[in-house]
């Protein structure tokens, strides 16, 4: 059969691209003239990204000890994954634009829906409360300062 | 003794031991919140203690020092969060106890074990610090490189399943450390212009985004309807640990109050070094060190005790030296200069009353966060019966803005996310993510200290293994790594013998 | 299941369709806030302090300090919160305020930062994208030996150095910072050739020179103070313009280098467009309290000398050093 294409060999060649790219610029980084090669900023990040591409050609030639039985994900387990990973970015560019409350209180109903909640009125009063909850702690008490939206809270 | 004596008379004034109980519940709120750090609770609270008198000030601000540092295991057990720093080794353990159905008895452990470390590190500070500060001056550059290459070394026993693979993740972290301005060099890092990465990753957004979202992705994923565990029975016996469990642990007891302490009276090393160390350790001496990792009492014993001595530890040189050895402990530098102290070698004899004073509020704040955990674990285990999607959209929440508390910057939310689904990418591919956490904290002291000890020493590179607490650090490092091929065959050798 | 899916995948694109349109509609409101331009103003709604250090540190307590004595000495009718926006060298802290509407609610709290970051670090702003209200306090460098040196005063310290060219070790804080600047500067004047190590802070620094792990270290006296005290090291070179608490230390002046001082200017300033009559009311405020007597204290506790002066003196200083600075750095190479 040849090769066979492993999981591990696949993050062995992304972590390999990605440290050979390290290592080009750890040796491209500024230094003060008279510094020793040792004391120079890209000291470490040079042997540490030369380190990494050998660690990963072992790793791509490595024989596959863990049985590399390919649990089929579901297509709804994608969608959940993705929809709480989006959720969070989400929240991240809402954040500035509608302030805490608003975006949490977004945020919170999202992710209980996905995790399975059906009721739109259950979600909507948890992710209230919760939100209530955050902002009296964090900002009343402990004097946070949450970004505060267009709409002035 | 008289001083001592008179001190722990002032301590019982209705005023100070108010200060004493409230700081220390200040502290196990912040401490098991993640994203507001010890030192930002006593931080915040500085400002508060300008009105009063020195001793209940400093009182306030240094028993939530002691509750903070337990209140971050509180959150690392239930949720898989460690509210600090420190406690991300307690997550190892805690956490799989919490998944087995055991959380109970890993939130009492915990209250035990930070109780016994947090003693035998005030009994240190009140009776050691003098000379354990003359130790410290013993640690320069090469001294901390050392040390801090002993600590690595824990990525090869945290790498059970696949040594290259923990390796990967663990000189990965340590090339994470090195974004950022460089302290030795003074050059900025693979920053590309971004200034939100000019001051370094924060380490705090980088452990919620691997420990919480990545196992929270991974429930997700798997539809997870909750932790099995037995909630109807819920007396008090049955939830904490049992007496066999604390012979168990009693041991690990000792030498993680002791290695902590003396950890935490280093400089720059601090409870979260401590607590991974310690963690190794108590692996590596016990009967059953095949179990670390997979919920096993002694972890959150070992880690949790560790902690919570490291910061005894971390007042020695505060109070010896007037000289912070970590971001807590410059606040309360702050703190005695606020109320006209100066810490340092005259701190003792110019105002004996303060300073015996603050090392007996931590003493009996020991005491007072005991109380509350033991209490508490029967309220606590009850949260972990609230339906799944419910307690999981909680841990998004106070995920998302603990991030941000840390540096009020939307942009660490992001971090938490990008390393969330690097996290949950890794655990699906046998990959570790604990040694990225580990490469982080200890990546900065091996990096910057070993430059400093070069300059220091002209560029002679013999001086890590001249210098004798170098040589030994190195020489325990390679045994450390050594241990994990050599163990199986001494036990082959001691069940030889037996036959 | 199907439902439930399609429902979730609606949310999400209700999300994101609000997101658009409130992106859109946050352009139009992003206009500066009218601020009447009358004499007599006042601050209506908390004011923020802008730190740049990690809380606790030595920015916090003077941002604390002056927070506390403008509020309860100068009448300043509302509370002043501090808030911390560490990292890149007050890069962050620098743009949080410039991000912020320039009303008077908003005030950085400055150090030495402002003048080396900005050029370390290439950056378009600069301590002149700022108007200034005061310069309240400076803390100047200085060198610290151990108290058994074989060097009495800063003149025996230079005859050592030349006579034993590399062999003196001194710690500071960080690299291409004021620390290392001020050495370089005296190296140049003097002829001597010292080793500077870069530490991670005075706190190190006072413990690699206790332990022997180098010879000297240049700190702010704030950090210094105990040690001084209890006689285990002692300050031999005075690197401001104020003589210190100790007596008999030789300054920078003393030893006829005027070119060589370096201190850390502390004060205060708003975002740069702000109305005239808003930093006129911060100014008057803080200068009042020149006779503070907390303030007083707090310069004592600290080692820090007050130095009350207006904004616009306050500027013209901190161009001349952020000229000296400029200069330092090319010479180190790192700008």
């Amino acid at each position: 059969m040849g090769i066979r294409f492993s999981k591990n060999m696949a993050w062995g060649i992304i972590f390999l691209l990605f440290s050979g790219f390290v290592l080009s610029e750890s040796l491209s980084l500024p230094y003060r003239p008279d510094a020793e090669i040792a004391i120079r900023g890209g000291f470490f990040p040079t042997i540490l990204s030369s380190l990494l591409i050998i660690l990963n050609i072992i790793l791509i030639f490595q024989k596959n000890k863990d049985s590399d039985k390919e649990k089929t994900v579901s297509r709804k387990a994608i969608i959940r994954v993705s929809s709480i990973v989006g959720g969070i970015i989400a929240y991240i560019i809402l954040l500035p634009v509608l302030g805490f409350i608003v975006s949490a209180f977004l945020f919170v109903v999202l992710c209980v829906r996905t995790l399975g909640e059906q009721s739109w009125k259950k979600a909507s009063l948890f992710a209230f409360l919760m939100v209530i909850a955050v902002y009296v702690v964090f900002h009343i008490f402990l004097n946070v300062r949450f970004p505060v939206g267009i709409l002035g809270f | 003794m008289e001083i001592i004596l008179n001190a722990f008379l002032n301590i019982f004034h209705l005023d100070t031991l108010m200060a004493l109980i409230i700081g220390t519940f200040l502290g196990i709120i912040v401490g098991c919140l993640p994203g507001l750090t010890p030192s930002m609770g006593v931080a915040l609270l500085l400002p508060l203690t300008f009105g009063m008198g020195p001793l209940e000030g400093i009182t306030l601000l240094a028993s939530m020092y002691c509750g903070a540092m337990y209140g971050g295991s509180i959150s690392a057990i239930l949720i898989g969060i460690p509210g600090d720093g420190a406690a991300s080794a307690t997550v190892l353990d805690g956490y799989p106890m919490t998944k087995n159905g055991n959380a109970g008895k890993a939130l009492g452990m915990a209250a035990i074990a930070s109780f016994i470390g947090g003693i035998i590190g005030v009994l240190i500070l009140l009776s050691l610090s003098h000379v354990l500060a003359q130790f410290t001056l013993k640690f320069g550059p090469a001294e901390y490189f050392s040390l801090g290459v002993f600590g690595l070394t824990i990525v090869v026993s945290l790498s059970s399943k696949s040594l290259v693979k923990g390796l990967i993740a663990g000189i990965f972290g340590v090339l994470l450390s090195t974004v950022g301005v460089d302290k030795v060099s003074g050059i900025y890092r693979f920053t590309y212009g971004i200034t939100d990465l000019t001051s370094g990753l924060d380490f705090v957004p980088v452990i919620i985004g691997l420990f919480a979202i990545s196992s929270i992705l991974e429930q997700v994923e798997a539809s997870f309807q909750g932790h099995k565990a037995n909630y109807k029975d819920l007396s008090f016996r049955k939830l904490l640990p049992s007496w066999a469990e604390m012979k168990l642990c009693s041991s690990t007891f000792l030498r993680s109050g002791l290695l902590g302490t003396l950890i935490g009276v280093l400089p720059g090393a601090g409870g979260t070094i401590s607590g991974f160390i310690c963690y190794n350790e108590a692996k590596r001496f016990s009967k059953n060190s095949d179990k670390f990792g997979t919920g096993f009492i002694e972890g959150v014993a070992a880690t949790e005790a560790g902690n919570n001595a490291a910061s005894g530890g971390a007042m020695v040189p505060l109070m010896v030296f007037g000289i912070p050895g970590s971001a807590t402990t410059a606040i309360l530098l702050g703190a005695f200069v606020v109320h006209g102290l100066q810490p340092g070698p005259l701190l003792f004899i110019k105002s004996p009353d303060v300073a015996y004073g603050v090392i007996l509020s931590m003493f009996i704040a020991n005491f007072v966060f005991l109380a509350f955990g033991l209490l508490s674990v029967k309220p606590f285990a009850r949260l972990l019966a609230i339906p799944v999607q419910w307690m999981n959209s909680a841990i998004l929440l106070i995920a998302v803005v603990g991030a941000y508390c840390i540096n009020l910057r939307v942009f660490d939310i992001g971090l938490m996310l990008f390393f969330g689904i690097l996290g949950f990418l890794m655990k699906k591919n046998n990959f570790t993510t604990v040694p990225i956490v580990l490469g982080l904290v200890l990546g900065p002291i091996v990096e910057n200290y070993f430059r400093r000890a070069l300059i220091t020493y002209g560029g002679d590179y013999s001086i890590f293994i001249t210098r004798p607490i170098s040589a030994a650090l190195l020489l325990f490092a390679l045994f450390s790594v050594a241990w994990p091929f050599i163990s199986p065959r001494i036990k082959k050798l001691s069940i030889f013998k037996k036959a | 299941m199907k439902k439930r899916q399609s429902r979730v995948l609606v949310l999400l694109l209700c999300i994101f369709l609000m997101l658009t349109l409130s992106a859109g509609c946050s352009q139009n409101t992003a206009a500066p806030p009218a601020v009447s331009e009358s004499d007599e103003w006042q601050p209506t709604e908390p004011v923020t302090f802008v730190i740049w250090a990690s809380p606790g540190g030595g920015s916090d307590i003077y941002a604390r300090t002056m927070a506390k004595a403008l509020m309860e000495e100068a009448g300043v009718p509302v509370n002043i919160n501090v808030e911390s926006h560490a990292g890149g060298g007050g890069a962050v802290g620098m743009t949080e305020v410039l991000n912020r509407p320039a009303d008077g609610h908003t005030v950085l709290v400055t150090t030495a930062s402002w003048l080396l970051t900005p050029q370390t670090q290439n950056l378009s702003i600069g301590h002149r994208s700022f108007d200034p209200i005061a310069m309240v306090f400076s803390e100047p460098d200085v060198l610290y030996v151990r108290n058994d040196a074989p060097y009495k005063d800063a003149n025996e310290f230079i005859e050592y150095a030349l006579a034993h060219p590399g062999e003196i070790r001194v710690n500071g804080t960080g690299s291409g910072g004021r620390e290392e600047i001020s050495l370089i500067n005296l190296e140049e004047k003097t002829g001597i050739d010292v080793t500077y190590v870069p530490s991670e802070g005075g706190g190190e620094s006072i413990v690699n020179v206790l332990g022997g792990h180098v010879e000297a270290f240049t700190s702010n006296p704030g950090e210094a103070g105990a040690q001084v005290e209890a006689g285990n090291i002692r300050p031999i070179l005075n690197f401001g313009t104020t003589p210190l608490q100790e007596e008999g230390v030789l300054s920078v002046i003393d030893l006829g280098y005027p070119d060589a001082v370096s201190t850390q200017l502390r004060g205060l300033a708003l975002k740069g467009g702000t109305p005239e009559n808003i930093r006129k009311y911060w100014e008057d405020k803080v200068l009042s309290l020149k006779d503070s007597a907390d303030l007083k204290k707090y310069a004592d506790d600290n080692g820090v000398i007050p130095e009350f002066k207006s904004g616009e003196e306050f500027f013209r200083i901190s161009d001349d050093q952020y000229e000296m600075y400029g200069k330092m750095l090319k010479k180190l190479g790192i700008i």
